[in-house]
């Protein structure tokens, strides 16, 4: 998270090409959006349990559990050679390479039209980002296969995204509130409406695979050169200052507050 | 078509401004909002708080999953927020050039207000985005 908005901050300020990064956690971790009320949304106490730490990200959306996917990020100007300027021109853009890598896994994904906001809102959707597509959020067979959110300020933005490996609904339930009531059929809709590339493909693609193919898609649909970079040392620093700041600190995590 | 009045100054940040003597009354632009869609939350500065142009005031988050920093035109104190948004933040997409207002700023520097653009500045400057007619 603090390499990513130390992107995005130090691209707001300089300028550059855009960066596209795939990374994986060292251990299971749950990511929630910007706006979100841990203390209503999220069962904490299973969280503890498990041992899974919670980070606030930048970007909006809601919570994912990072466990068995791959994490991306974009951080780019929102004007660039590859889209139109705005919101959606720019998540289509990213969903058109993110589908070209798909295609080449031999999953056929589509984009979630505009009218999936406020369906079954008897489910605790509200709190998971799997469980319930967004706009231009891409879809296998109907079942949500990857979920992604942004931050924009200043002509730039930072779009996060999490492609799933596998999914596990009994895990992913016990984690909100609505498992603490089992006639809420949070799990059972969860099974229904969610995907891997795993259940796709049927077999066992790994993070590393996945982000190979989505590389290479990237580079082909948007006709450019990657090179590998390392962060300046200003990001690097200001890295450094964000982790301390907020993405290590409770205050942050547990209330979107930096002091 | 988003409404560009005559009686707001404009940043390039999609902030208006109304300007009452030291006071500035400021919110999202019609258009902001157009391209933002429905939004969801905002997260808006405290009274007293001191806020400085160019820098993010605030957050609001749509319902596409886009969090969008405000950025501030001027520099001041937030002598008033806006408590009508939170009963209702939908007033934001339905009036945000009069009763969606968000923070009430008293300027430290009035200079600053001459970097701000009029109805047309800013109509021309978002013609330039290509979404305008």
């Amino acid at each position: 998270m603090a390499v990513d908005e130390a992107l995005f901050r130090v691209l707001q300020e300089r300028g550059g090409p855009p960066t596209l990064r795939f990374y994986g956690w060292e251990r299971p971790a749950l990511s929630v959006g910007y706006f979100q009320n841990i203390n209503h949304e999220i069962n904490l106490q299973r969280c503890v349990e498990c041992g899974i730490e919670i980070v606030r990200r930048p970007t909006g959306g809601k919570a994912v559990l990072h466990d068995r996917e791959l994490t991306y990020s974009v951080v780019s100007r929102e004007e660039s050679p590859f889209s139109p300027d705005d919101l959606i021109g720019n998540y289509q853009a990213i969903c058109a390479c993110l589908i070209q890598g798909f295609t080449e896994l031999g999953i056929a994904v589509n984009m979630a039209g505009t009218d999936y906001i406020n369906k079954d809102t008897n489910i605790n959707r509200g709190a998971i980002c799997f469980a319930c597509p967004a706009p231009f959020e891409l879809l296998a067979r109907g079942r949500k296969i990857c979920g992604s959110a942004q931050v924009r300020s200043r002509g730039c933005f930072l779009q996060h995204g999490s492609v799933l490996l596998d999914f596990d609904a009994e895990t992913n339930d016990l984690l909100f509130p609505c498992a603490e009531n089992k006639e809420s059929g949070q799990e059972a809709h969860l099974e229904a409406r969610i995907t891997s590339v795993h259940v796709e493909t049927g077999t066992a693609v790994t993070a590393d695979m996945l982000g190979k193919v989505m590389q290479r898609a990237f580079a082909e649909v948007w006709n450019i050169r990657l090179i590998q970079g390392r962060l300046t040392m200003e990001e690097e620093t200001l890295k450094n200052d964000l982790v301390r700041k907020k993405y290590a600190n409770s205050l942050w995590n547990g209330h979107g507050k930096t002091a | 078509m988003p409404v560009f009045s005559d009686d707001l100054l404009y940043s390039r940040e999609h902030v208006w401004v109304r300007v009452d003597g030291d006071f500035a009354t400021i919110g999202i632009t019609d258009y902001a909002q157009e391209k933002l869609g429905e939004v969801l939350s905002v997260e808006l500065p405290e009274i007293e708080s001191e806020i400085e142009r160019d820098e993010p005031f605030g957050t609001v988050e749509s319902a596409e999953k886009s969090l969008v920093e405000l950025i501030s035109p001027v520099s001041g104190e937030v002598v008033n927020v806006n408590e009508d948004i939170d009963d209702d933040v939908g007033i934001i997409n339905s009036d945000p050039q009069d009763t969606g207002w968000l923070i009430v700023v008293e300027m430290k520097d009035l200079d600053e207000l001459d970097d701000l653009l009029d109805a047309k500045g800013y109509h021309d400057f978002v013609l330039q985005e290509g979404e305008v007619d």
